[in-house]
């Protein structure tokens, strides 16, 4: 036990003192850096204000309507299924993919105790995330049910308790893949499909479990209203086929007793299922771990590792680049997940026939309709393939993750700006992959015209080129150089969210400014030339800005 | 071929120069040992002439070329340096090949040359059956070999290394010293810090010594004793001193660096 708080406080300590403190107020807090960080503060208040709000309204209407189990059942369910998602990538990559697991096989501590310090950072994390979503709404039930002082001590019991069944799932189905990685030889692509496999598979289910929920609600041809004034049963039975989400609606719907019992059933559940992933991590968390270590070496020399073979120094540098994400399975699960996910995402809804006849879908889909002009549309549809591609943080962190070896840009003989461009050619494989993705969602999926898709492509294709020259520009003048393992230097990376941002502001103020002139009257044509023209202006001032930014920064850093 | 005029370098964390005024002169075709004790400055002098810091005052000229001038000249200057860093820092995911491969196109190798190069040097350091294996899986010796493999494939005019001895094994220490000489013969320049003092004492034609970021000695080990006796006798230090006319840079190096201690 002793160990395991000892493992525990030396995970948190270089979990959050390292990556976001050290790296923001380096050389004492400068101006620019307070700013940035005071626009991204302004934007997490802003989408929690909105969502807030909404759980207020929703917390308030269905307490008036006697419904407020809908209002719990809407918050936890919300609650799981985020757990899910961040929790697995976050788990993945603190119990396999860091790379102190060398330094703490050599301690004189279990490898479950390992595992499961490891495991409490994630818990941690987890309950922070589920905290933000689900606390207040708790609490806005609870004031208009006018609640006793029992609710609120149940409420914090299963905020604690209820992500323990996301991140026990997450624990239990990485466990025997990472264990199985051990036995292929090229262990770190397996370990990067499976990890991007086992991400996919909690987004079916979240895919699948709505779309119950829209099958149940096309049985009852009275639609929403009906349901929402008709009975909670039907929540109820959803909420039976997830037995811990069932026993903690209970336990704060219920009446006295009962709901202790509920109660204390959810801690119950909670705990066996923290036993039981204790009990095989046991037998399967240190060679998983371990073998993550190993290297493969080749048996057919002669194949593998390449030949003599001379490149012109761009396409050296991007193709080192390249090789270098490939092969670290951190980088490759983070980069592709956002392009592979983004088909599973959205096609899976598309196809599954009940989401189609989602009142909400057609309303967007009769508003798409309703902007029957191709140049509107393309518009539409080059701005969000962009934001898809700026959602990748591969460009992001291309300096940053040079790391330690970041020496080697400053001693090799070729000019600063020749390898900062090889860094953009690098990362067009991974915009070219999303925009790629985007056209078959759109032909495939959502039937858009050839001549939308060509024109939102070709607008897209310009985008991404400002985007990325942006994106990669803020890495260069404050890359985050001092990492000691690959997570921290693409997750726990501010200079990823910056680069979001900016994406996200370039593309507001585009849509803005599109949205002006189309309200002018002025024709979808002539928008969307002016569009594409401010696009390109865009990407050909950031490169000429990246050329000077990145010649400035590399000369300043002395790493 | 290596100038050094007047550099100074002071850490951003901290308020005592790692490096201070120091000035050098190495010419082509000279084989120098640069010593220090820990701490005294060695790697930050290198990292100064290689173009990874910038000196906070101060020049260095590689081949006529300022390392940190305008940007032509800071290309010219870097395709004459090679560099093997003291931490055995190559890329470890690329295999060994890849890594070589990699530094060769960066200075522009021919496929002709890289081709007679690497089977050279892999194969007298015996990593050439591993390299097809990604550097992860290196031990640190043979990452250190494989480092000065790729500083050596453009057949650099002034071949600079840092604590190059570390990690290797007998057998490739001599391979090395071979080498070295090798080049100075050939009519390169070799520059390179230890503190291993016999490897110093046999091989250079000329030795620095540093210490606390200031050059206190400079010469062939003869000069260097030279001096030490004249200012011994200045000093009139005690006469038994004298006796030691023929030491070893062992002792030269203990006295020099004790003697700045006490001056501090
Ligand atoms: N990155 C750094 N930041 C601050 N001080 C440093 C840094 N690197 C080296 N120093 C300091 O500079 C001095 C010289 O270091 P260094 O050049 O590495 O010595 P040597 O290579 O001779 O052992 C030492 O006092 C060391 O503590
Ligand atoms: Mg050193």
């Amino acid at each position: 036990m002793r160990d395991y708080f000892i493992v525990l406080r030396q995970q948190i300590r270089q979990r959050l003192g390292l990556s976001l403190i050290r790296a923001n107020f380096k050389k004492g807090a400068r101006a620019r850096t307070t700013m940035i960080a005071v626009a991204v503060a302004v934007a997490a208040v802003s989408v929690l204000g909105m969502l807030y709000t909404g759980e207020f309204f929703l917390s308030r209407f269905m307490a008036e309507q006697k419904m407020s189990y809908v209002t719990l059942f809407v918050g936890l369910a919300l609650t799981l299924l985020t757990t899910f998602v961040s929790g697995t990538a976050l788990l993945l990559s603190v119990l396999y993919f860091s790379r102190d697991s060398e330094a703490l096989a050599v301690l004189p501590v279990r490898p479950s105790t390992v595992f499961a310090a490891k495991t409490t950072v994630a818990y941690l994390g987890e309950i922070g995330v589920s905290a933000l979503i689900i606390l207040p709404l708790l609490a806005f039930v609870g004031v208009f049910e006018r609640c006793g002082v029992g609710y609120y001590v149940k409420s914090l019991v299963v905020w604690l308790t209820i992500t323990t069944l996301p991140l026990t799932l997450s624990a239990l189905a990485s466990l025997p893949l990472m264990r199985f990685t051990a036995l292929w030889k090229h262990r770190d692509i397996v370990a990067v499909v499976g990890g991007l496999l086992l991400v996919a598979l909690f987004i079916l289910g979240e895919t699948y479990l709505s779309s119950r929920l829209a099958v149940t609600l096309e049985e009852n041809p009275a639609q929403i209203v009906m349901l929402l004034f008709g009975n909670t049963k039907l929540f109820e039975t959803i909420a039976k086929a997830i037995p811990p989400l069932y026993f903690a609606l209970s336990a704060l719907t219920l009446s006295n007793a009962q709901s202790w019992l509920n109660l204390l059933a959810l801690i119950c559940v909670s705990l066996a299922l923290l036993a039981v992933t204790l009990y095989i991590s046991r037998k399967l968390y240190r060679q998983g771990a371990m073998s993550q270590l190993e290297t493969h070496k080749s048996a057919h020399r002669s194949r593998k590792g390449g030949r003599i073979s001379a490149r012109s120094p761009i396409l050296a540098v991007a193709m080192k680049d390249l090789k270098i994400l490939f092969r670290t399975p951190v980088y490759a699960l983070n980069t592709l997940a956002v392009i592979i996910m983004l088909p599973i995402l959205m096609l899976v809804p598309m196809a599954s026939q009940s989401m189609m006849t989602d009142p909400d879908i057609q309303g967007i889909m009769n508003v798409l309709g309703g902007l029957s002009d191709t140049f509107t549309l393309a518009l539409i549809y080059g701005g969000i393939a962009a934001l898809f591609s700026g959602l990748n943080s591969a460009i992001s962190t291309a300096v940053s993750r040079e790391g330690k070896q970041f020496f080697w840009v400053k001693v090799l003989p070729v000019p600063y700006s020749t390898q900062i461009y090889a860094k953009l050619l690098s990362n067009s494989v991974f915009s070219a992959a999303t925009i790629i993705m985007c056209v078959i969602i759109a032909a495939v999926s959502i039937h858009l015209s050839a001549a939308i898709i060509a024109l939102g492509t070709l607008l897209a294709i310009v985008l991404c080129i400002a985007i990325s020259t942006i994106q990669l520009t803020i890495d260069a003048i404050r890359p985050k150089l001092t990492w000691s393992n690959p997570t921290e230097a693409i997750k726990q990376n501010a200079n990823t969210l910056y680069g979001m941002l900016a994406a996200a502001v370039l593309l507001i103020a585009l849509g803005g400014i599109a949205y002006l002139l189309l309200h002018l009257n002025m024709r979808g044509f002539v928008v969307f030339i002016e569009i594409f023209l401010l696009s390109a202006i865009a990407a050909v001032s950031s490169l000429i800005w990246m050329k000077k930014a990145a010649r400035k920064a590399f000369y300043r850093i002395e790493a | 071929m290596l100038v050094i005029k007047n550099i100074a370098k002071t850490y951003a964390k901290s308020n005592k120069p790692a490096v201070d005024s120091l000035s050098m002169n190495i010419r082509a075709g000279e084989l120098y040992g640069f010593i220090g004790p820990n701490g005294a400055g060695k790697t930050t002098t290198i990292k100064m002439m290689t173009g990874i810091l910038s000196p906070d005052s101060g020049d260095v000229l590689i081949g006529g070329q300022k390392i940190n001038g305008t940007q032509a000249e800071q290309i010219a200057a870097k395709r004459l340096i090679g560099y093997v860093p003291d931490a055995q820092d190559a890329y470890d995911r690329l295999t060994g090949l890849e890594y070589l491969n990699f530094m060769a196109d960066m200075y522009r190798v021919s496929e002709d040359d890289r081709t007679r190069a690497i089977p050279k040097y892999t194969e007298l350091f015996g990593i050439a059956d591993a390299l097809r294996d990604p550097v992860r899986s290196y031990s640190r010796g043979m990452k250190q070999k494989l480092t000065i493999t790729g500083a050596l494939l453009h057949n650099p005019k002034l071949f600079i290394l840092d604590e190059p001895m570390v990690g290797l094994d007998p057998h490739s220490a001599h391979q090395l010293k071979l080498i070295m000489r090798e080049r100075v013969n050939s009519g390169g320049t070799v520059f390179f810090s230890t503190h291993v003092l016999d490897v110093a004492e046999r091989l250079c034609d000329r030795i620095g010594i540093i210490n606390q970021g200031k050059l206190i000695a400079e010469g062939t080990l003869e000069e260097i004793n030279d001096a030490r006796l004249n200012a011994s006798l200045d000093k009139s230090i005690k006469a038994e001193k004298r006796t030691l006319s023929g030491a070893t840079l062992e002792q030269i190096f203990l006295e020099l660096t004790e003697q700045n201690e006490e001056a501090e």
